[in-house]
């Protein structure tokens, strides 16, 4: 397998598909963030550790301050190899560090697909259809969401930016309605181990951040028009800080809300932040779910579209050639498969959303610092040739 | 041949990619049918829309009464009239709350819808045993309304719900608007199911809840008055249904209830009125109607830094020991009333003059000041110092001021809170006298 061949799905643009899949700066952004704030809407505190609203806070600022930490050995090596990913220069390297970075970060992406999946349905199924079947509601979300995939990057970067809106607005109208429920004194010091849980939640919010691995491999496809230099790569800096700071505003405003309101009732809500907008009114209307209901319904489609497009081309990838074409039809049996088998047995959705400290670190930190000693040695070699 | 064979196959590559795409577009069809609710649809003739529940604790069950929406046609129009009861009442009863409701789904023939649900009544009885598992089927129900108002019957729920209303097109409406209006009033606090859980999830807050009764024609008419009975052209009552107080939870269960005064003083340090009448007596005036059109209240903390300031330094002292060393007048609290009203209406004592003047309403300021005073100070002492009910955050209120002094206090606050002073300080400011200076008789 050749390096350009290896590498086509995923980085190497054919020249006729090029036009639609590079996406620019702030579509890309709105995109992961659309996707991130999917992990906020279906916080479920029953499959993690319970935490005070205050620690929420705390810990989500300490979570964005510990990204941006982390991101800098990625920022380094892009800003070294403008235009490529890791999982390229790990092609570039050798076909074995190809196939082990496209492994790891496909079977990352696979599992959030997967998890994706098993949240939507574990809404639906309490809250909206509490008699439907699991695998219904599956199939077809999953269904909608390959479909989408399969039309490629720019056209669901453009939806991301009509859904961003519209939650922008969303979430400041359901603030704003909040204001009169809102109690400050629910809002308390932490006493019982606060650097601990303050800890704890921002390095599991940290690490549960699938759209930090999907801005690794997705940069290389971002590309900005100016009228002297054309189109050309932008500052993964700027990218990075976009998404994390633009996150963290929706994560802080949301946490805030939910413990400005709920106080000690979010810990026992199964989804607090539809709790906080079922219970919040004004004159026109008793309850503003409906409102959450539909952004949330978006959110989840470009949060599992997504994921599953990165992860058919990742698949694509390692797949031999004749095999490609197979890519999309058999994640999507595998996809559905296991998030029935997820939505079913409800104990293994708590296992799933355990933090995974040492993966995260691995794909964040590690792999790209390789990729860099990959591309060191390889210009050598190309630098020295014998 | 060969170019045959290459047109099949392009013909077959086509018709497997369009069967691809027609599956694919059915897919989605199927989607916009389970998330636009057409799954499982009911029609709503089979549905009965729940306006109102009461729960009562009957031979160790539960027993649930409802109140339905049933519109009785106003004629040709075939609107909904306001001029009969639009509800049918129905009632069940089974070991929980769940059980009560499905056996009332079998009595009505119709699917229970409680997303319009207004209010819900719990029996005395029921708030005395604890109401925690009750409400938890309300609570955990993603259609039911948690902003809808929770409120205790003075005696069954059933009272309540099914008492007749002759005002509005429903009966649970305008015990809705009874609720909303003794809050807006000032006559006691209107709490929602959401805000009654989140006192029960805190580890040290108690619960209130107002207090409805029922007045019952037979209980209040005396036998001069059953002699004399209205005919029956005579005009119905709009209602039944007063407010009669606010009931104080600890963990859960009913302990106190407070009554006239004491609720006012409960709201003053809840902070929670916004409107409210004090009528005053003095030299004067045999009566002076204040209405407080603006009022603030702030409750502070005062720790005495002698004793506190070195208790705070945990690890230095063991828990066990902090209570002891912890003086019984180390903290005080002090709540802030600051009040403006409107002189509404006087009436002279006899062979007084009547002159609004600076003195005058500066006597009926003190006066006032002094009814809060009053007012507070039997709130306090019903709910803080008798049951040992954090009605007023004062745990929340030291946790924010000072987080050491809370971590000795906390394992033993229901006890420790009974020694707590208390320094009410209000202001009373009457800055408006209407449009007539020279009035009473």
């Amino acid at each position: 397998m050749t390096i350009g061949s290896s590498a086509q799905a995923c980085i190497a643009i054919p020249k006729n598909q090029a036009a639609s899949q590079y996406i620019s700066l702030p579509q890309f952004i709105m995109l992961l963030v659309v996707s991130r704030v999917f992990n906020d809407l279906t916080y479920v505190p029953f499959f993690s550790k319970p935490v005070e609203g205050t620690a929420m806070l705390y810990g989500s600022l300490l979570s964005a301050v510990i990204l941006g930490i982390a991101i800098l050995p990625i920022l380094f090596l892009y800003n070294k190899h403008p235009g490529e990913s890791v999982i390229t220069i790990a092609w570039k390297r050798h076909k074995v560090w190809g196939y082990l970075f496209t492994g790891v970060y496909f079977i990352y992406i696979f599992i959030y697909l997967v998890g994706g999946i098993a949240g939507f349905d574990y809404f639906v199924t309490n809250v909206v259809y509490p008699k439907a079947s699991v695998w219904v509601i599956a199939i077809t979300m999953c269904g909608v969401c390959f479909f989408a995939a399969k039309n490629g990057l720019q056209g669901l970067s453009r939806l991301s930016g009509i859904i961003f809106v519209f939650f922008a607005i969303g979430l400041l109208l359901i603030a704003l309605v909040s204001i009169p429920s809102m109690k400050m004194l629910n809002i308390k010091p932490l006493i019982d181990k606060p650097v601990e849980s303050i800890l704890s939640y921002a390095v599991s919010t940290a690490t549960k951040n699938s759209e930090i691995v999907m801005l690794i491999l997705l940069f290389p496809k971002v590309r900005t028009h100016t009228q002297r230099k054309g189109k050309h790569q932008v500052s993964p800096v700027k990218a990075t800080m976009g998404l994390i700071l633009i996150s963290l505003i929706f994560t802080f405003t949301i946490d805030f809300l939910i413990s400005a309101v709920l106080g000690d009732l979010s810990v026992t809500q199964t989804f607090p932040y539809f709790s906080l907008t079922s219970i919040i009114e004004i004159d026109l209307f008793q309850r503003l779910d409906a409102v959450h209901m539909v952004t949330w319904v978006c959110v989840a489609f470009v949060h599992v579209t997504l994921h599953a497009m990165v992860a058919i081309m990742l698949l694509k990838d390692i797949l031999p050639g004749k095999a490609r074409k197979f890519a999309s039809p058999a994640l999507f049996v595998l996809t559905v498969i296991m998030a029935i088998w997820l939505g079913i047995r409800t104990e293994w959705m708590k296992i799933a959303n355990t933090p995974t400290y040492f993966v995260t670190i691995s794909l964040l930190i590690l792999l790209p610092i390789i990729a860099f000693f990959l591309s060191k040695i390889k210009t050598k070699r190309e630098g020295n040739p014998e | 041949m060969i170019n045959i064979t290459i047109k099949i196959r392009k013909t077959a590559s086509l018709l497997s990619k369009r069967l691809l795409q027609g599956c694919l577009a059915l897919l989605i069809l199927c989607n916009t049918f389970i998330l636009s609710g057409c799954l499982h649809a009911l029609q709503l003739n089979e549905r009965a829309l729940v306006q109102a529940v009461g729960i009562d604790w009957e031979d160790e069950r539960i027993k649930l009464t409802l109140q339905v929406f049933s519109p009785a046609a106003s004629g040709s129009g075939g609107g909904i009239s306001a001029s009969p009861q639009n509800a049918n009442i129905i009632e069940s009863s089974g070991r929980t709350v769940t059980e009560a409701f499905q056996n009332a789904s079998l009595v009505q023939g119709k699917e229970m819808f409680i997303g319009h649900n207004r209010v819900i009544v719990v029996g005395a009885a029921l708030a005395k045993r604890g109401i925690e598992q009750a409400i938890a089927f309300f609570s955990s129900s993603s259609t039911a309304r948690h902003n809808a108002y929770l409120v205790i019957a003075e005696t069954e729920a059933k009272e309540i719900v099914t008492a007749k209303i002759n005002q509005g097109i429903l009966p649970a409406e305008t015990l809705e608007r009874i609720l909303e209006n003794a809050e807006m009033s000032g006559i006691f606090e209107g709490v929602k199911l959401y805000e009654f859980l989140t006192s029960l999830q805190n580890e040290h807050d108690s619960a209130i809840l107002p207090v409805l009764a029922y007045k019952s024609e037979e209980k209040e008419a005396s036998a001069d008055e059953k002699e004399n009975k209205p005919s029956e052209d005579a005009i119905e009552n709009v209602s039944p249904i007063f407010a009669d107080g606010m009931a104080i939870f600890v963990d859960g269960k009913m302990v106190e209830s407070l009554r006239g005064g004491e609720v006012r003083g409960l709201l003053w340090m809840r902070n929670s009125i916004k409107d409210t009448l004090v009528t005053v007596q003095s030299e004067v005036y045999q009566n002076a109607a204040l209405n407080v059109y603006s009022t603030k209240s702030h409750l502070l903390a005062n720790f005495k830094e002698d004793k506190v300031g070195k208790m705070g330094k945990i690890g230095k002292i063991g828990k066990e020991d902090a209570p002891d060393k912890l003086g019984d007048d180390s903290i005080t609290f002090t709540l802030k009333v600051d009040c403006q009203a409107t002189l509404k209406e006087t009436t002279l004592r006899e062979g007084a003059q009547n002159k609004v003047n600076h003195e005058s309403i500066a006597d009926l300021s003190q006066i006032a000041c002094e009814l809060i005073k009053e007012e507070v100070a039997a709130a306090f002492n019903r709910t803080v110092i008798a049951n040992g009910a954090d009605v007023f955050n004062l745990g929340n209120i030291i946790l924010k001021g000072n987080k050491e002094v809370w971590q000795l206090l906390r394992d033993d606050w229901p006890n420790k809170m009974k020694s707590i002073k208390l320094i009410v300080e209000p202001t009373f400011i009457i800055d408006r006298v209407g449009s007539e200076l020279e009035r009473g008789a």
